[in-house]
């Protein structure tokens, strides 16, 4: 649906995407996953054709120009900023997209009645956007993307700033979204939104792609080892004896054993804590930290996705 | 279109909903011209006219006929009297002066009648006190009364009765020890005596003939096309500048639509729809233009039906109003590539259009300007403005006439459309 090769795109000395090639398949949900300035809302309107690039390729749906009125009707956006007419009420903001795509007639009106019923604010149609949450406004934000029926949907850290309930509810939307086969490219900075919802993930820094994957992928390839930090029932100091016979148990001697405290790195974690109970060694206390698209950045990048 | 219409309709509902907008808009202008209109006078009443304090000490014949005529002036408003009906003296009628109260007086003396009627004795002096802080209304003040008591002679000469006992009571006053040599006084006597003889031969119809009756006299030469083509009131002055300033609240508000537009990223969308930058362009243009426009409809019609300002030519109105929307609308877009944020167009706003209404008439009349000034204001779209609503009104421009001032307006508005619409595309992109 989308391939993007070789995009570049710098402001002076600054390259805010910097050779990035990936592709989307048709209905697949895409993540970017960084930090902020890693280049991902960049990435979307070089995409969108918002900007043009300085050099590289994007093409959409076989289109190489995206500022092609029938490339255009089959993209939908929600940026990043809530994009809304706050003096005009939910209804009239999503009515007025939908006339700027040619919408209208009962066509127009079913469409916005969709849009608002996804967004859970039929109900709250008449009401000035100014009057709503911060929640509202971003569920509006999203629904406004969806009136003339995109077929690719740019959700530009669409979560950003909402309340638990209202992210659950943006949730729900965008997997219905990708179970109507539209095609999403997704960006946050939040990793348990991007292991949530998306298929792939393409980790981006300072305007590279780092790594690109499904989740399980990423974390196989760049995860490293899950660490396993568990207390003995047996208090007593080990002998050389009951060392060997855990070292036998657990097939290798890479741990650490302090008084009770025993400490492993392994890719297979939960069979070594099966390992242990065959060996008959009980567990007073047990902490499994599996590595996660966190310790993939981490290990990318040597800095934490937050920092 | 459609999507232009969309975006423009858009635009407008958004203005309707921004009570601060539609104050600028709407109301300020209309207050402006009220405030403005019942300062300067009004619809021809009495507060533009000169507030003259009478004190008439004399109380002959000679000075009322005085203060009758000088009641009759259109630019004097005569106060003899104070606020609960008691006469004003001359050190009350001082007074007020001095405070600002009301802006002359004057004191006809005793003996005023008298030495008016006289031909040798030395005039009783009127006095008169202005407020040192009018001082554009001394010389009017001085001219009205130099006009006026002239006016009380040529009356004596022009009625044969009166200059018959003018006459006797000169030659009365010539037998008392006065002190006139005495051949001046045989001169004298000869000529009252054969003006007597004159008077009583002479019909009263002759005199219209007479020297007295022919002096010099002021004909005003209608400047513009008919009779009343004039402004009948203040109103027909401060309407036009009301426009102006309803116009330039339009700039603003739809300069900083444009650019919240683009802070707030709904721009974004804007552009991610199958409008084209272009489109975007007119639809916003056209939403600032149409309302520019109305403004103009609703204030003109309320000058109309509120205070009776004329259209003289609504041909040359439409004009005027098309012209000056136009010409605001490329200036707003102008206005909206010069500042990222919305309040840096607000204070670019208020920076380039202050100075441009000072130097173009918006505040201060032209006619109070000095004339370097009034070739600057060539420079300001407001002088234009106001030059074509009022071609359009009062002063009788014929269409040719008003091709002036509206290309100009035009001229102004195109360069603004080029300047905007080119900073504009490259600040998006």
């Amino acid at each position: 649906m989308i391939q993007v090769t070789q995009l570049h795109k710098s402001y002076g000395e600054h390259h805010a995407v910097d050779g990035i090639t990936f592709e989307i398949r048709r209905g697949e949900t895409f993540g970017l996953l960084g930090p902020n300035g890693a280049g991902k809302t960049t990435t979307i309107h070089l995409l969108a054709g918002l900007l043009q690039a300085d050099s590289g390729q994007v093409i959409i749906n076989g289109s190489s120009d995206p500022t092609r009125q029938e490339v255009r009707r089959k993209l939908g956006i929600a940026p990043q900023a809530l994009a809304l007419y706050e003096e005009l009420t939910a209804e009239e903001n999503v009515r007025f997209l939908g006339k700027l795509y040619g919408l209208e007639g009962s066509k127009l009106k079913d469409r916005v009645e969709y849009s608002l019923s996804l967004a859970g604010l039929a109900d709250r149609r008449k009401d000035l956007v100014s009057q709503f949450s911060g929640g509202m406004k971003r569920r509006l934000n999203l629904a406004a993307a969806l009136v003339h029926e995109p077929e690719v949907l740019f959700l530009d850290e669409p979560t950003a700033g909402v309340d638990p309930q209202s992210r659950n509810h943006l949730f729900d939307n965008i997997e219905a979204f990708a179970r109507h086969g539209i095609t999403i490219l997704y960006t946050t900075h939040y990793m348990e939104e991007a292991e949530r919802l998306c298929d792939r993930i393409a980790i981006m820094d300072k305007g590279k792609i780092l790594a690109l994957d499904d989740v399980d992928g990423l974390i196989e390839k760049h995860g490293g080892v899950a660490v396993i930090e568990a207390e003995l029932k047996d208090a007593s100091p080990f002998s050389d004896a009951q060392r060997s016979a855990l070292a036998k148990a657990l097939g290798n001697d890479g741990f650490i054993l302090e008084e009770n405290k025993l400490r492993l790195e392994s890719r297979e974690p939960l069979e070594e804590v099966a390992r242990l109970a065959q060996a008959g060694i009980g567990l007073k206390t047990l902490r499994l930290e599996r590595p996660d698209l966190e310790t993939v950045f981490l290990n990318l990048t040597g800095r934490r996705l937050r920092d | 279109m459609k999507r232009i219409v969309a975006l423009t309709w858009k635009d407008l509902t958004v203005l309707r909903r921004e009570k601060q907008a539609l104050f600028w808009i709407f109301l300020f202008p209309l207050i402006f011209a009220l405030f403005f209109g019942f300062l300067s006078g009004g619809g021809g009443g009495e507060r533009g006219k000169l507030h003259l304090a009478v004190i008439d000490q004399d109380d002959s014949d000679g000075s009322h006929a005085l203060v009758e005529k000088l009641s009759k002036s259109d630019s004097l408003l005569i106060q003899d009297t104070t606020s609960d009906g008691k006469p004003l003296t001359a050190a009350m009628a001082k007074d007020a002066v001095r405070k600002g109260d009301i802006t002359a007086f004057l004191v006809v003396p005793k003996g005023y009648g008298q030495s008016a009627e006289s031909f040798w004795e030395e005039g009783t002096p009127l006095e008169v006190g202005i407020d040192p802080a009018r001082k554009a209304e001394s010389g009017m003040l001085e001219g009205i009364l130099m006009e006026t008591v002239f006016s009380g002679l040529q009356d004596q000469f022009s009625d044969p009765k009166k200059a018959k006992a003018n006459a006797a009571k000169a030659l009365a006053a010539l037998d008392r020890p006065n002190g006139i040599d005495p051949e001046q006084k045989k001169l004298l006597k000869s000529f009252l005596g054969e003006m007597g003889k004159f008077m009583d031969q002479v019909k009263p119809e002759g005199m219209e003939h007479s020297p007295f009756a022919k002096g010099n006299k002021l004909k005003k030469v209608p400047i513009l096309p008919e009779e009343d083509s004039k402004p009948k009131s203040a109103f027909e002055l401060t309407f036009p500048s009301a426009v102006t300033w309803g116009m330039y609240g339009c700039v603003i508000t739809f300069a900083i639509s444009i650019v919240s537009e683009r802070t707030k990223g709904t721009l974004v969308r804007l552009r991610m729809s199958p409008l084209s930058w272009s489109e975007i362009i007119i639809g916003k243009g056209l939403a600032c233009f149409l309302t520019s426009v109305s403004l103009a409809v609703v204030l003109m019609l309320s000058g109309r039906i509120l205070f009776g300002v004329r259209v003289e030519s609504m041909a040359g109105l439409v004009l005027a109003i098309l012209s000056a929307a136009f010409c605001y609308t490329g200036l707003m877009m102008a206005l909206a590539s010069f500042g990222k944020t919305e309040r840096a167009v607000s204070g670019s706003a208020a920076g380039i259009f202050m100075p441009m209404a000072m130097i173009g008439g918006g505040m201060i009349p032209l006619l109070f300007m000095p004339e370097w000034m009034k070739v600057v204001s060539n420079i300001s779209p407001v002088k234009w403005n106001i030059q074509a609503l009022e071609g359009a009104i009062w002063r009788g421009y014929s269409l040719a006439e008003m091709l002036l001032p509206c290309g100009v307006l035009a001229g102004f508005g195109l360069a603004g459309f080029f300047v905007g619409v080119k900073f504009l595309s490259r600040q998006v992109e």
